[in-house]
């Protein structure tokens, strides 16, 4: 009987933590610096939803103040971080400023782990083919603090071979251009931007195509004052085309050499000296190329670290 | 003044010279003759032409009455064709016509006697059919060419005209000194190194020059006459002029001095390119100085043959002269102001979409 009260309570235990899982996986956007209106919340919260539907990644955006990226302090988000355990001791190094303690003791956790950790612990992800490991368990979170002036997209599981290290910077590039604005809406047009991004990489993924060795995003715009330049050389190059017509119709040239009428063997030179006057060599030192070029990242790669709950994760971040 | 017309020992018809067989040709009994020949029969006939005597300038038989002036009618000359008993109206240069009645050619014997007779002929060796033929094949092919200008063009009227030249035979002496330079560029792994060495370069030596031409009438315009350059002297022939029969030819009315200093600067100018010329594997080369002699300078008397076509295009008047000798063409044709625009903008669009595409293809993969 002991043992049956002792399973009863474990798979009760269970249910509940699972029922706990798929009330916090479900919540899309985590608007913690009230960034976003309502409207564009659930603006960006149906986009979201139509993604995972059509192609089974899970994409999160969250945005958090850096006071609520205390190891320890999530007694505000419950609802959120309710699987969190407190036996997590992240280790204590930071990638920004503020130091990673302040005067208070507390101890943050980096951009990084707490994109990795939001996501983990908030049970994010969907795995396909009913696989239950946790690594399988595919998606994307796009972090930003405003205070910290930091942005994270960390990926997971099939999400990390898709979105591949150039897919990361180079959404990580347009998150940058669009947060570095500074306007009222810029949040909103950066999460716009990378959800654009992130649903055409997997459409592109859908089909086929693989990252860096297939395509990369593209953010050219035509410029018109390099259309207008084009146009002036196309109208230059027209002018000459049609200039020639034009001197084709004139044959009447005159001459001004007599070259046709030099008797043939008659030319003979009878003094040929070439005669050395001086030499100078100018030695002219090589400028040396002091910056160094970065090879751009050429091949398909996705580099990965593993989380604090032990789950691998992909992705980067960094300053705007 | 006398009119000389060659007669047709067949049937005693005027001949004309036929380019193709370089004979002269009956037009009536399909003769063809060679020219010493008949020389030799017209010879007969010395003491008739000297009968046919230069005539007062009589404008009433012309429909519309013209009054010559002064000026001109010192210049004009009239004949009465042997042939028909028309009036001949020649200027005083005219030493080949035809008889505009009956077509028949006529030489002026005295437009060559003395001082005045040439040295040489080229004679014509396209014929008209073949340079009109060469003339639509000119305009054929040159895209601002206005569509109406070849239906509007008299080509009928290309004319054979023998021009008179003056040739000049010389030899050129010539001091040239030349700064040149050889540069040669290496480096290693810190310099480049740039070496110049400077030489002076002489050349002393000989050109000579045959038959360069010069145009000796005022009829024909200097520059058209360059244009078709250059003739083929080694198919120049001792004058005769029975060459002539056929053709329109005048008398040089520009004396050789007066072409001496044109035809010494087109000399020097390609004794100037041959010395230059001769200074080679050189990085750079500078003419410091050339000085050239032109040297026992000869002048001959020749005619040559030339196609001529005035022809006219919304009222304004359009040359062209063809080297009767090679087909070379001299002329400038009338420019179709919207062909002009319609290519300008064709080949821009066009040119411009390739770029915009170019542009966007380039600009998607690198940015």
């Amino acid at each position: 009987m002991k043992k049956f009260t002792k399973l009863l309570l474990t798979s009760l235990i269970f249910i509940i933590c699972f029922s706990s899982y798929s009330y916090a996986g479900s919540k899309k956007v985590v608007d913690g610096q009230d960034l976003l209106t309502d409207k564009q919340e659930q603006e960006l919260t149906k986009r979201i939803n139509d993604i995972v539907s059509k192609y089974e990644t899970d994409v999160v955006i969250v945005n958090m103040p850096v006071t609520r990226m205390y190891i320890g302090d999530y007694s505000e988000y419950t609802d959120l971080f309710d699987d969190y355990s407190s036996e997590n001791n992240f280790s204590a190094y930071a990638e920004y400023d503020p130091p990673a303690t302040d005067a208070n003791g507390k101890t943050y956790k980096t951009p990084e782990e707490f994109s990795d950790d939001f996501f983990d612990y908030n049970n994010y992800g969907i795995a396909k083919n009913g696989s239950k490991s946790d690594d399988d368990k595919s998606g994307l979170l796009y972090f930003v603090s405003m205070d910290l002036r930091w942005y994270h997209l960390s990926t997971k599981g099939e999400a990390i071979e898709i979105f591949d290290d150039n897919a990361i910077d180079d959404m990580g590039g347009a998150v940058v251009k669009n947060l570095g604005k500074d306007k009222s809406n810029s949040y909103y047009i950066s999460c716009k931007q990378v959800l654009d991004d992130i649903e055409y990489i997997l459409e592109k993924h859908a089909s086929g195509k693989t990252y860096s060795t297939d395509y990369r995003l593209s953010r050219f715009k035509p410029n018109i004052i390099v259309l207008i330049v084009l146009f002036g050389i196309a109208l230059l190059s027209g002018y000459i085309v049609v200039e020639g017509y034009k001197s084709d119709m004139n044959t009447n040239l005159g001459s001004t050499v007599a070259s046709d009428y030099i008797m043939k063997n008659s030319f003979k030179l009878t003094t040929k000296n070439d005669t050395f006057v001086s030499t100078n060599t100018a030695k002219v030192r090589i400028p040396t190329d002091s910056g160094t070029r970065s090879g751009g990242g050429g091949g398909h790669y996705s580099s990965t670290h593993v989380s604090s709950s032990g789950s691998h994760h992909g992705g980067g971040g960094g300053r705007f | 003044m006398a009119l000389l017309n060659y007669r047709c020992p067949g049937c005693d018809a005027v001949l004309e010279f036929d380019s193709s067989s370089q004979k002269l040709s009956c037009k009536y009994c399909d003769g063809v003759f060679d020219i010493g020949d008949v020389k030799k029969y017209n010879e007969q006939f010395t003491d008739e032409m000297v009968e046919i005597e230069e005539v007062p300038l009589d404008d009433t038989e012309s429909e519309e009455s013209t009054d010559w002036t002064d000026e001109e009618s010192k210049k004009l000359k009239a004949y009465v064709c042997p042939s028909c008993a028309a009036q001949i109206v020649a200027d005083e240069n005219t030493a080949a016509t035809f008889c505009v009645y009956c077509g028949n050619a006529t030489i002026l014997p005295k437009q060559f006697e003395g001082m005045l007779k040439p040295d040489f002929v080229i004679p014509f060796k396209i014929n008209k059919d073949e340079a009109v033929k060469k003339l639509k094949e000119f305009y054929k092919g040159k895209k601002l060419l206005p569509d109406a200008f070849e239906e509007e063009n008299a080509i009928q009227k290309l004319t054979g005209v023998y021009v008179p030249f003056w040739l000049f035979d010389c030899n050129t002496h010539t001091k040239a000194e030349f700064d040149a330079t050889k540069v040669k560029t290496w480096s290693d792994s810190k310099y480049n190194y740039t070496k110049t060495d400077r030489y002076l370069v002489t050349r002393e030596g000989d050109l000579a020059f045959n038959h360069v031409p010069a145009d000796g009438s005022k009829k024909a315009d200097d520059k058209y006459m360059q244009s078709i350059e250059p003739f083929d002297f080694d198919e120049m022939k001792e004058f005769n002029m029975a060459y002539l029969s056929g053709y329109l030819a005048d008398k040089y009315d520009v004396e050789a001095k007066d072409m001496k200093s044109f035809v010494d600067s087109r000399i020097k100018n390609t004794v100037n390119s041959s010395f230059t010329g001769s200074v080679s594997g050189y990085s750079s080369v500078r003419t410091k100085s050339i000085n050239c002699q032109i040297q026992d300078k000869k002048t001959s008397y020749a005619f040559l043959p030339v196609w001529m076509l005035n022809t006219k295009y919304n009222d304004e008047l359009y040359t062209f002269a063809m080297n009767g000798q090679t087909g070379k063409i001299a002329g400038t044709l009338p420019i179709d102001k919207g062909k002009y625009n319609k290519y300008l903008w064709t080949k821009t669009i066009i040119v411009f979409a390739i770029l915009t595409v170019l542009y966007l293809l380039i600009g998607r993969w690198l940015f």
